[in-house]
């Protein structure tokens, strides 16, 4: 009985992702009739729409002298995702990040060079890609027009990056806030407690 | 005697003053350059060298080994490119590279310096930013890009009998 309800189940759910993505979890989860052992079922919630702004943080340093390229970095979440007041995300996910370019300090006056790049958050499960890492306040607000690229040179001027330079070398230290977009419209599918029955 | 006098220091008042405001009106004040936006679903990179040393070197920066601009002293072009990662090279009697991700819809900034070298000068290619282009970029002049789609063609001439020669 349980078995043949979670197979009537699942073509309705499949189809109505893209339909229910904008309908709040609560009135989803107040649809099942009766009361039973929570099953978890995964279902579309909601869309986080591209290019969405979010604040994270950088969990561990990243050195131009210390770090090669490709090595990864992880990142958490500050600030909570939220579509239309309603917080999709919480704060606390974490993710990760690498670094793209990195070149130590070298004789002659060549400076250290860092790039890098945030790639995801994971929350439940699924991954929320990222691009465009920029470092600001974590005031969560779009910070395009002030903020510094992802690529740091030792040398380069600006407050924001040459806070970074220490020693001719590019630190990024953990606990280092910044912002980065979400890369595509995500629709994330929140498992979610659905009454079953049990008789 | 008083109105000779007037004339006199108004005259002279003319000729200090004149140069000056001819030179104002003929030389324009310089502005940053205005970088638009890539077309949409691409991204483009700024490559600049806003002066230093060995200013008679330029940097020639190639991808894959073929040649896709070259820099002057206080030159810049913009190219257009595709969103993902790319390596960037120049070489004079050192080679230098750097990795750099484009993203689509947005600008990349790289800046090329030639450091000091025992022959030639060492080219450095590192990551620029918005502000570090901004800080120069009134004094950058845009690179002939009729000039450099010539010296692009050269080179891939030079590459092909290159090839041709080794085999």
């Amino acid at each position: 009985m349980l078995k043949n309800k979670v197979k009537l189940c699942l073509p309705l759910l499949l189809t109505a992702t893209t339909a229910v993505a904008q309908v709040p979890t609560t009135e989803i989860a107040t649809t099942p009739e009766v009361t039973a052992a929570p099953a978890q079922t995964a279902t579309a919630c909601c869309i986080i729409p591209a290019l969405t702004i979010v604040s994270i943080e950088i969990l561990s340093t990243v050195n131009s002298q210390a770090n090669k390229i490709g090595e990864k970095f992880p990142i958490r979440l500050t600030e909570p995702i939220a579509v239309n007041g309603q917080v999709i995300i919480p704060a606390g996910a974490t993710g990760s990040g690498d670094v793209v370019h990195a070149a130590k300090s070298r004789f002659g006056g060549k400076p250290g060079e860092l790039i890098i790049a945030v790639r995801y958050l994971e929350y439940q499960g699924q991954r929320i890609p990222l691009r465009s890492l920029k470092f600001g306040t974590g005031s969560g607000k779009d910070n395009g027009g002030t903020a510094q690229a992802i690529g740091i040179a030792g040398g380069a001027v600006g407050g924001l990056v040459s806070m970074f330079i220490t020693g001719g070398e590019v630190n990024v230290p953990s606990g280092t806030i910044a912002q980065a977009k979400t890369s595509a419209d995500i629709i994330i599918t929140q498992p979610e407690s659905k009454g079953t029955p049990t008789q | 005697m008083t109105i000779r006098k007037f004339a006199g220091l108004a005259f002279a008042a003319t000729m200090i003053t004149a140069p000056a405001a001819v030179f104002a009106a003929t030389k324009a004040p310089k502005v940053p350059v205005v970088v638009n936006a890539p077309p949409a679903g691409k991204g483009q990179v700024v490559f600049f060298r806003p002066g230093g040393a060995g200013t008679a070197i330029r940097c020639t920066i190639r991808e894959n080994g073929k040649m896709i601009g070259r820099v002057g002293n206080g030159k810049y072009f913009i190219m257009t490119a595709e969103p993902g990662p790319h390596k960037y090279t120049t070489k004079t009697e050192a080679t230098d590279e750097l990795n750099v991700e484009v993203e689509a819809d947005e600008t990349t900034y790289v800046k090329c310096k030639i450091a000091a070298g025992l022959i030639a000068g060492r080219p450095n290619l590192s990551p620029g930013d918005k502000a570090a282009f901004d800080a120069k970029s009134a004094k950058l002049k845009p690179q002939d890009m009729t000039k450099l789609a010539e010296d692009i063609a050269e080179d891939e001439k030079e590459l092909a009998a290159k090839a041709t020669a080794s085999k």
